[in-house]
């Protein structure tokens, strides 16, 4: 059972325009294991921060129901919510931190609001977090003395000071550049696996997913469409935005661009996990008469996973060409073909040959 | 000081009325700007989180506080106090003096305290209280540790712009019995057309008002850390 499990969650606002509503979430069900890294990854009005609003009730949803270690606290009084919350701590996009209050003011606000914990924990305790996020030399400063990326360190301390084992992020880093977006992950990750944190990961930035994340769910309008761990999203990719991904990072348009020029037929090809250390292309050439160039070619690790694809050009007979592909999905590497000339026609061409070697 | 005197023929003479004058508006204006403020800033609370969608939405109660606001709010200060002698009369027994001032000015400067603070609780990020009741904060608990504190500095400039209003309702109440430097400056200065005495006063005003506005502007710097 997960340390979150979220059933058939319905959330539907009130409008006054539209008659029935906005149908933010429409059923959405997720399980989120201990010590996960659950990335939830959407374009902008999918949905994804309502729901992650649904795990703490700061949203209540119109149905469904929300357990979190093992407790339906979907119907939880607003005062035994608060207890519930303590226990998760939550970061935003941006930040949301107390500008009248310093660093060690605002990462102390969730202990001092505790009540019976004595000054000197809240310091003690404040320090172990300002020791874990970086910003030791920083806690009588303000909020508006500080970068971007420390003012996150700053609201990730305050998540964590109340030792909860949830995390919630909701579009953490959306508000940061590329270099300190990578510091907040990394410091996410060490965080994680220091405190043993379940973390959600709100995020529109699927390169976020793919540095921090072993597990993914893809949402567009409202409805969960792909879910699955890393490697299962990214080599069968089904939704659009994953689609999108694998094409910005496989240059994929591109090489159809070329194909489509040259008239030539290329194949991408999907290696995953040991598949990706395996020196298929060396035997391919070695066994058939084909000649292969190679255009592009990369590697990602996902969730510790090689993901490798690698996009060719394959130069021969029809019927050749069409044995090397058996050939390299015998090897269980994923082949698909991009534009160019096209396998149904190659089959037809094979035909021909077949008739002429027959006759 | 001979040179002075040739510029202000006057202000010898009426320098003992003058000090009694500037002594009555403080007085006055002090008095009614604390209890202004302390019955206003609650009230503004009290709109800002009634409001629809706000932390303690309560729509039906926004709705009559804040018509009410506004309504006293539209009324033009002259008519208010030529319209509530009774109710000052219950209030402190007189309608004539600084008394009879007082009560007023606290009831003309009430709403616009209100709206000030409810506008100054309003402009808080909407996220920074979505965080601290994901922290497990009560209702209660926001309202000071997060609004009030992060309103602090616009709650201070609001207080800032009430004084200063009410240094110039003062004047007015003073014109119908009020006292004060109001009072003073009618009385001789267009009264008598003394236009030394008339100066001097608005001198004195300028001073005051300069200095109240710098006060609020700096405490409210001082604790706002932009």
């Amino acid at each position: 059972m997960g340390i979150i499990e979220l059933k058939n969650i319905v959330k539907t606002f009130p409008s006054e325009k539209v008659g029935e509503g906005v149908h933010a979430v429409r059923d959405v069900s997720l399980t989120i294991e201990e010590g996960d890294i659950f990335g939830i990854i959407g374009y902008s009005g999918a949905g994804k921060s309502t729901l992650v609003r649904c795990i703490n009730l700061l949203e209540k949803p119109t149905s469904g129901e929300v357990i979190v270690e093992g407790k339906n606290i979907t119907a939880y009084s607003e005062v035994e919510l608060r207890a519930v919350r303590r226990r998760m701590g939550m970061i935003f996009q941006h930040f949301n931190l107390l500008n009248s209050a310093n660093v060690f003011e605002n990462i102390a606000a969730p202990l001092k609001n505790q009540g019976r914990i004595s000054g000197k924990e809240i310091r003690e305790r404040v320090e172990e977090m300002l020791r874990l996020t970086g910003l030791e030399d920083k806690a009588r400063a303000y909020p508006s003395q500080l970068s971007g990326g420390q003012k996150q360190r700053v609201a990730i301390a305050r998540a964590l000071v109340g030792r909860p084992r949830i995390l919630l992020c909701d579009e953490a880093t959306s508000a940061l550049d590329p270099n300190t977006t990578t510091q907040i992950i990394e410091l996410l990750r060490s965080l994680q696996e220091k405190l043993k944190l379940t973390v959600v990961m709100i995020t529109h930035q699927m390169e976020v997913v793919k540095s921090i994340c072993n597990k993914v769910a893809v949402m567009e309008e409202g409805k969960v469409i792909e879910e699955g761990s890393l490697v299962e999203v990214f080599s069968e990719p089904k939704s659009s935005i994953t689609k999108e991904f694998r094409e910005k990072t496989l240059y994929r348009k591109e090489a159809i661009a070329l194909a489509e020029k040259n008239k030539r037929n290329l194949y991408e090809l999907t290696f995953i996990g040991e598949k990706a250390n395996d020196p298929a292309i060396m035997d391919l050439v070695r066994n058939y008469p084909v000649e292969v160039s190679i255009l592009f070619g990369n590697i990602e690790i996902l969730s510790g996973v090689p993901f490798g694809t690698l996009t060719i050009d394959m130069k021969g007979e029809g019927k050749d060409i069409l044995d090397a592909v058996a050939y390299l999905k015998s090897r269980e590497i994923k082949v698909e073909e991009l534009g160019g000339h096209k396998i149904e026609e190659r089959k037809e061409e094979r035909r021909e040959e077949d008739k002429i070697w027959n006759g | 000081m001979e040179w002075l005197n040739s510029m202000f023929p006057n202000v010898e003479k009426l320098w003992p009325y003058i000090v009694k004058s500037l002594n009555e508006t403080l007085i006055m204006v002090s008095i009614s700007g604390v209890f202004a403020a302390a019955l206003g800033v609650p009230l503004g609370i009290v709109l800002a989180v009634t409001k629809k969608g706000e932390l303690l939405s309560f729509p039906p109660l926004y709705s009559i506080l804040s018509k009410i606001v506004n309504t006293v709010r539209s009324i033009p200060f002259v008519i208010l106090i030529a319209s509530i002698p009774w109710l000052v009369r219950a209030i402190v027994g007189t309608t004539i003096g600084m008394k009879g001032a007082i009560v007023p000015l606290i009831i003309a400067c009430i709403p616009f305290m209100a709206k000030q603070t409810e506008l100054a609780l309003q402009s808080i990020d909407k996220g920074v209280i979505e965080a601290y009741r994901a922290m497990g904060f009560s209702e209660i608990a926001i309202i000071f540790k997060v609004m009030l504190k992060e309103g602090f500095s616009a709650i201070i400039q609001a207080v800032t712009i009430m004084l200063v209003g009410l240094i110039s309702y003062s004047a007015v109440a003073g014109s119908v019995g009020g006292g004060g430097l109001g009072d003073f400056a009618i009385r001789y200065g267009y009264g008598q057309n003394k236009t030394d005495v008339m100066f001097l006063t608005i001198v004195i005003m300028l001073v005051m008002v300069f200095f109240v506005q710098w006060v609020g502007d700096s405490l409210s710097k001082l604790v706002s850390h932009r």
